[in-house]
């Protein structure tokens, strides 16, 4: 949803271990994300600040941790990769390792898959080595549904009830 | 009966009175029947550093108050509060509680009671306190623990969770079981 970034984030786990050395906060055992509609699980799950934007960033590792999402238009966005990373102020999603997305009925699978939550841009990137691809399936009706979006919205703009043709 | 066997005596009969007056006391106290077990020493801003083998400053225990029961080879403090130095670190970690007691068979371990807290001094990242109700701590190894439910607050976190391991010469913090905690949202 749109304002799922502005919700506090909480979090359950069997145990929790502050390494304070390297300033590293990790969580284990059935690690449960909650902010707003997104939904993080994973087996174990660090908090990390980015050394660049200073955001705290939560790193996901399962096989595979997943994650989900109640998109605007009400549809489920999920996603799993064995290694999620999150960064809860800018929405951006990072999954790493058999990275699979499914946006509204759209399926993406990849190594590497990057996903704004915000501003719903994906990028994918296979491993480079040549033996993976990046597949991308989207189905008919969304396709059809996107074109005739882009025909309304270009044509007149979103009106609150908007009937559908 | 020169001089001689007369000052010894004069001493020996001092000694038997003396002796004997002690005996008194001590007996009205027990005549009086059970009695609250009064320390047999103690002292106020108690102060006490401790250095490890190499020299380096090991920990340190200050107190408001402190009581030590022979008897029960027991040392009560009131307002304990302990600077423990983990290896090779300089800043140390502060554990304060409103009582604590040592244990006559080790007293390299003493128990913290109510209001416990703990923080790493000069460290606020990933945690800046941990509170509890009572503790464990372990001057040898450097280690706390408990089984209480433990609360722990960081930089725009919190989170809680059942019985805690603190190993203060790696610097960790482990909650056991049942752990919650929330991230503040980002306004």
């Amino acid at each position: 949803k749109q304002d799922d970034l502005k919700q506090d984030l909480s979090i359950s786990a069997k145990s929790q271990a502050g390494d304070l050395k390297n300033n590293k906060l990790s969580y284990f055992g059935n690690v449960k994300i909650t902010q707003g509609s997104i939904k993080i699980h994973a087996d174990e799950m660090s908090a990390v600040s980015d050394e660049k934007s200073g955001h705290k960033v939560f790193v996901a590792k399962g096989k595979p941790a997943t994650f989900s999402q109640i998109l605007d238009s009400g549809e489920l966005g999920t996603a799993s990769a064995y290694n999620i990373r999150y960064d809860s102020i800018s929405g951006d999603l990072v999954l790493k390792g058999g990275a699979e997305l499914d946006i509204g009925g759209s399926k993406m699978k990849a190594e590497t898959i990057r996903y704004n939550i915000e501003n719903q841009h994906v990028t994918a990137a296979s491993s480079g080595d040549g033996n993976d691809r990046v597949q991308t399936i989207i189905p008919a009706e969304n396709y059809q549904e996107a074109r005739n979006k882009n025909k309304k919205s270009s044509s007149k703009p979103k009106t609150k009830t908007e009937k559908k043709q | 009966m020169n001089r001689v066997t007369l000052a010894i005596i004069v001493f020996f009969s001092t000694a038997f009175v003396l002796y004997w007056q002690v005996q008194q006391k001590q007996g009205d106290k027990i005549a009086q029947g059970p009695q609250i077990e009064r320390p047999d020493y103690m002292a106020t801003d108690l102060n006490s550093v401790a250095y490890d083998e190499q020299g380096n400053l090991s920990s340190k225990v200050t107190a408001k108050h402190m009581e030590h029961y022979a008897t029960r080879d027991t040392t009560l403090f009131t307002e304990p509060v302990y600077w423990l130095y983990g290896e090779g670190s300089d800043s140390p970690w502060r554990i304060s509680a409103k009582e604590g007691r040592l244990k006559k068979d080790d007293t390299q371990k003493a128990y913290l009671d109510w209001d416990v807290t703990l923080e790493a001094i000069g460290k606020k990242e990933p945690i800046q306190s941990v509170s509890t109700r009572h503790v464990e701590l372990d001057l040898d190894n450097k280690t706390m623990t408990t089984d209480a439910m433990v609360y722990i607050k960081g930089n725009g976190f919190q989170s809680q969770g059942k019985g805690l391991f603190a190993d203060f010469n790696n610097e960790t913090v482990r909650l056991n079981d049942q752990v919650t905690g929330t991230y503040e949202a980002n306004k």
